[in-house]
């Protein structure tokens, strides 16, 4: 039986085209009205997120026009944190800060060995250092005392001393060794999407800046 | 003819009555004819099988024009939103040195107030030391570690009284009791040829005792 004669039967044109009508519309909703439909709820939920994103984008522009007529200032600020903890590992730098330290405490330096570098806490990398002097109990108080207040951040994390004998001179001294750490941050990698979350009247920022401009530059 | 009036005598109940005449009580009697009946049915089956079939496919293809439509709509939509976006990344982009700057000092804030509130401040051991040693005591030797919770100490003196003295001194809450809480001798020699006694004192430190509240950090 071909094709024409099958749908010349009269119960084919009665039944067929209601039911294939039925089908068509089945197929139709399966895979046009319904998959269409949920691709209208996906493009409204991303323009919504889009458009989020896009008032977040003119608020930080906003907040950037604002900081940019303070440049000067931001600068400046940025100055005083960058010598505390600086955009990179600058070695050679706190050497010269430690070995400057030592002389202004009369402590005499016996080692000063860079140790690496390792990942502190968050955006935090730590220098690790070994040091080692030679001096009186008093110049080992104003050592540790120094290296508290100095410009570029330096943290104890231990410290041994004996007193030793000086063979020429039979007198006492101490030979202190400490492990230093000093920190940096890596240089920031600036997105759009980044939200900005630094103020002037932030308490975090202005208690850190207070504390800063205390400290002793060597 | 008369017969084709009688279509069906279903449930009829024959009785004989005492004359012997037969009784045919008639319960029902359908007076269409049944392919009539049937033709009826049918044609109204294929009228409902019509309508359910096309109105399948009409409301499909509305819903599938609609579901187009939308789509389309939305999608014009996000092509705005995302133009604003491009836009908004260009005239951020012109603050960029602005951003770095605030960025820097939003990372650095953090770094700097976590560093200052976790540090442990060694000066204020060798002090607390340094002020609870009677003028018989040399103190010979310190090591202390960062967060560790005891610090050891030697050194020797001439007299017991002293040595008493040093550890009492050591937990005053005037004098090395601000950071120690507790001061154990560990041990005590007695050298008959020099008649000093080397000593050693494990001390135990109070809870955060060598660290400053943000608000005492100069």
């Amino acid at each position: 039986m071909d094709l024409r004669t099958l749908t010349n039967r009269p119960e084919i044109k009665t039944i067929g085209i209601p039911l294939g009508a039925f089908f068509a519309g089945i197929v139709l909703l399966l895979f046009l009205a319904i998959p269409g439909f949920n691709r209208v709820l996906e493009l409204q939920n991303e323009i919504t997120a889009e458009q989020d994103r896009l008032t977040k984008m003119v608020e930080k522009t906003r907040k950037l026009s604002d900081l940019a007529s303070q440049g000067d200032v931001l600068a400046k600020e940025f100055e005083l944190f960058n010598r505390a903890v600086p955009t990179d590992s600058a070695v050679p730098e706190l050497l010269n800060q430690i070995q400057s330290i030592s002389n202004s405490t009369g402590e005499k330096i016996v080692a000063l060995q860079f140790s690496g570098v390792e990942n502190g806490t968050g955006t935090v990398r730590e220098v690790r250092l070994r040091y080692a002097s030679e001096g009186s109990f008093s110049n080992l108080q104003r050592l540790v005392e120094a290296f508290e207040d100095a410009s570029r951040l330096i943290d104890l994390s231990s410290l041994r001393f004996n007193q030793r004998f000086d063979d020429a001179t039979k007198t006492p001294f101490y030979s202190p060794e400490m492990s230093l750490v000093s920190f940096y941050t890596q240089e920031p990698v600036l997105r759009p999407d980044n939200p900005l979350t630094f103020s002037f009247s932030d308490p975090t920022y202005t208690r850190a800046s207070e504390i800063l401009k205390t400290l002793t530059s060597y | 003819m008369f017969s084709c009036l009688v279509v069906r005598l279903p449930n009829n109940q024959i009785t004989r009555q005492p004359n012997n005449q037969i009784m045919v009580e008639k319960r029902e009697i359908e007076l269409i004819p049944r392919e009539i009946e049937a033709a009826k049915g049918l044609a109204s089956l294929l009228t409902r099988l019509r309508l359910i079939g096309l109105g399948t496919l009409g409301v499909a293809a509305v819903l599938s024009a609609a579901a187009w439509g939308a789509t389309a709509a939305q999608a014009v939509r996000l092509n705005a939103v995302e133009d604003s976006i491009t836009s908004q990344i260009e005239e951020l982009a012109k603050h960029a040195d602005t951003e770095k700057l605030a960025f820097g000092l939003a990372v650095k804030s953090q770094a700097i107030t976590s560093i200052f509130t976790q540090r442990n401040y060694f000066s204020l051991l060798l002090n607390a030391v340094s002020s609870s040693t009677p003028t018989g005591i040399n103190v010979k030797g310190l090591s202390a570690t960062k967060d560790a919770i005891v610090v050891t100490i030697s050194g020797d003196t001439t007299s017991y009284e002293e040595l008493s003295k040093f550890l009492k001194n050591l937990i005053d809450t005037s004098r090395g009791g601000t950071v120690f809480v507790e001061a154990s001798l560990t041990s005590v020699v007695q050298d008959s040829a020099t008649g000093r006694a080397s000593f050693v004192i494990e001390l135990t430190t109070r809870n955060n005792g060598l660290r400053k509240p943000l608000e005492e950090v100069k």
